[in-house]
């Protein structure tokens, strides 16, 4: 019973505290205003100094870093990559190795659905305003070039919109290189419409792949449906390493992990 | 203490999972290349000069190597990388070394071996890999006499074709056609039978009397046709196990042979009666006949759907020749084509999602596909004439015939047959010894 109530005083007392420093109507209405901006930019800071940032636990400011450095680290040791148990009936050697992956691809899983938190409420900001911010910015204009105006010399006042606006052109350039040049997408198949599959792609900061790349439910999928994984799995590794894109090493937090959803609906007739 | 723990436990948790977490980059691939994908195909290796009566097992392992090559660029979803620029194919046996073949250009691989058994049989294995993954996707062994080595071949090939495009494959199937030779006017038509790729060709009848439009039950090996011996139109059926011919009746008006319906218990036909011709449906087992039409226009070329549900045919009960989807029992009569020109012989896809048809508008021959419902008609190819689709297993391939124009000497007239793929991309003439025309494509075999 005594027990029973400290620890249910414990859990009263871990809300408060929890509610008192992150539920919005605690905040001050003057920070909507102040856009909190050092907490988005910081953390980029101090990887574009030092790039062991990803290794170190950082638990106050990163919640999801755990279960993500399990997946790194162990992302070294299975050789073959996880996805693709091997089916054959055969004894021989060169299978063994294909036992392995199950574990990791349970693992894949789970940073997955903890990371897909948005990090800010964008609505924030006026439509107006953003459009404005989108102006200003050349479409032609190659991330590179963005990325020495944001992070170049002179220190600028960096926005919560400027990481949004350069996250956009991030996505843009691996969308690009992946359809351009990689994917070969199922055809002919008559749900071949339907066959969407979502990966996710690991990355080095010098753009190669940290490890297999993973599609959801793999292991359960059959027919069509793997054939379609499997030809969005070999679009990400042909593609790889992505480090002809210079993605922003400043930034490499924000595309360690990428989400792609591969949708042909768009392409069958 | 342990208190302590649940308090410092709980506080860090809460507190973490209610700061925000790292975004992740979501991106929509909408778009890709639709392109032949590279394969590698290794020889199979295997106990070398052992002989057999089919040759050495090397030969025999390097020839299923190229039957599977033939079989997978001719659906025209693969391209298959020259054995010439293979660096070190290496032992079968053990783990491909991927960093050679994705130097090559290769996304696929395929190795194997084929070994002599003490029985006199071969013992034939594959594996496909995933070079870029470096990964098994599937593996399998076959036991045959060595004279059945191009059947397993084409096993493999319908094994490499399921995985890498999630249908099944048509590579273990036969074709029967119209042999065509002589000139146009005493044209002598034997029936033919041949494997898909033109190999292990046969004649089943002498050419003494005329055959036409061979059909292929959808279950079994068993073709009907139509016999014009003695003159007299007759439809029989054709056991192409056993060799065994039954005539199923004297169908005094029929001018097409009649068509299975999907389970291969009945067959569908058009039959003329005093000028009239109606659609019949025919009990194989009791030899009931049951009449499905009755209308005073011409209705002809019936074809069941794959659940044997629907019939679609054509008729020119709207003023012209057009196509119609009614229920198999003769019920609920639909017009589905409105474009320009004349349509015939629809005949349904077996997985259901199409129909082809002959079209013929402004001097010219077409063969397209449309879906049950009358909607997205795409013409497929054209040609001065060409006629009489057939599906492949799958419902991926179409072949058909075409004819070239007569020459003023009495020449030309030419059939030959042709497939296309439903991309209307990928073309191929169908070599036959003589001419063909009025192909059949054959279930898999069992």
């Amino acid at each position: 019973m005594k027990n029973a109530l400290i620890i249910s005083g414990v859990f009263h007392v871990a809300l408060l505290v929890t509610a008192a420093m992150d539920i919005p109507w605690f905040d001050s209405v003057e920070d909507s205003e102040m856009v909190i901006i050092p907490v988005e930019i910081l953390p980029f800071a101090e990887e574009t100094k030092t790039m062991e940032i990803a290794k170190l636990p950082d638990a106050e400011r990163e919640k999801p870093k755990p279960p993500e450095r399990q997946v790194e680290r162990r992302a070294e040791l299975p050789p073959p990559p996880p996805n693709m148990p091997s089916t054959m009936p055969l004894p021989n050697a060169a299978e063994k190795p294909a036992d392995k992956p199950k574990t990791p691809v349970k693992r894949a899983a789970a940073p997955q659905i903890s990371q897909r938190a948005k990090p800010k409420p964008p609505s924030r900001y006026s439509a107006d305003r953003i459009a404005q911010l989108l102006n200003k910015v050349p479409e032609k204009e190659s991330i590179t070039e963005r990325l020495t105006d944001r992070f170049g010399p002179q220190e600028q006042q960096a926005t919560s919109l400027d990481v949004q606006r350069q996250t956009m052109s991030i996505s843009a350039a691996i969308q690009k290189k992946i359809e351009d040049q990689c994917w070969n997408p199922p055809s002919g198949a008559l749900d071949a419409g339907s066959l969407k599959v979502r990966v996710s792609m690991y990355l080095t900061p010098d753009g190669k792949l940290a490890r297999p790349p993973v599609a959801d439910d793999y292991a359960r999928m059959a027919g069509s449906m793997k054939v379609a994984a499997d030809s969005a799995l070999r679009a990400v590794r042909m593609c790889a390493p992505y480090s002809d894109l210079k993605l922003p090493q400043e930034m490499y937090d924000q595309w360690r992990e990428v989400i792609l959803n591969f949708d042909p609906s768009g392409m069958v007739g | 203490m342990k208190l302590l723990k649940i308090l410092i436990v709980s506080l860090v948790g809460m507190i973490s999972a209610s700061l925000p977490a790292h975004a992740v980059i979501e991106i929509d691939i909408t778009r890709g290349n639709v392109q032949p994908l590279p394969i590698a195909i290794t020889p199979l290796a295997g106990s070398g000069d052992a002989m057999t009566t089919a040759g050495s097992v090397m030969q025999i392992g390097q020839q299923i190597a190229q039957v599977v090559t033939a079989d997978l660029e001719r659906s025209g979803l693969f391209s298959a990388i020259d054995p010439r620029a293979f660096i070190n194919a290496g032992n079968a046996s053990v783990a491909p070394q991927f960093a050679n073949w994705r130097a090559v250009g290769a996304q696929a691989l395929v190795t194997g071996t084929a070994v002599l058994e003490e029985d006199g049989r071969v013992r034939v294995e594959f594996r496909l890999w995933d070079v870029l993954a470096g990964s098994q996707m599937t593996g399998l062994r076959y036991f045959t006499a060595p004279r059945n080595w191009r059947r397993i071949a084409h096993l493999i090939s319908d094994a490499i074709y399921k995985r890498l495009t999630g249908e099944d494959g048509y590579f273990d199937t036969r074709i029967v056609y119209i042999s065509e030779s002589g000139p146009y006017l005493d044209r002598i038509k034997r029936l033919a039978i041949m494997d898909q790729d033109g190999y292990n060709h046969k004649f089943l009848t002498d050419g003494s009397y005329m055959v036409l439009n061979p059909r292929f039950s959808p279950t079994s090996q068993e073709i009907t046709y139509l016999s014009y011996y003695n003159d007299i139109p007759r439809v029989y059926l054709f056991d192409i196990e056993t060799g065994k011919t039954e005539m199923l009746g004297e169908f005094e008006g029929m001018t097409f042979a009649p068509r299975f319906s999907p389970d291969g218990k009945k067959v569908i036909m058009s039959k003329a009666e005093r000028g009239n011709s109606d659609i019949f449906a025919m009990e194989l087992a009791t030899r009931r006949i049951e009449r499905l039409t009755t209308h005073s226009a011409i209705d002809t070329s019936p074809s069941y759907s794959p659940f044997g549900r629907y019939i679609t045919f054509n008729s020119d009960r709207g003023g012209s020749q057009q196509l119609y989807v009614m229920d198999a029992d003769g019920s609920n009569i639909k017009r589905i084509s409105f474009g320009t020109g004349l349509y015939a012989t629809p005949v349904w896809s077996p997985r259901g999602d199409l129909i082809a048809f002959t079209k013929q508008t402004g001097g010219k021959f077409y063969i397209g596909v449309m879906r049950p419902d009358g909607t997205g008609e795409r013409i497929l190819t054209e040609s001065f004439f060409e006629e009489g689709p057939t599906w492949s297993p799958n419902g991926r391939v179409l072949m058909y015939y075409r004819k070239y124009p007569y020459d003023n000497r009495g020449g030309g007239g030419d059939t030959q047959l042709w497939s296309i793929d439903l991309t209307g991309y990928n073309e191929r003439q169908v070599l036959t010894p003589l001419d063909g025309s009025d192909p059949a494509w054959s279930p898999l075999m069992e």
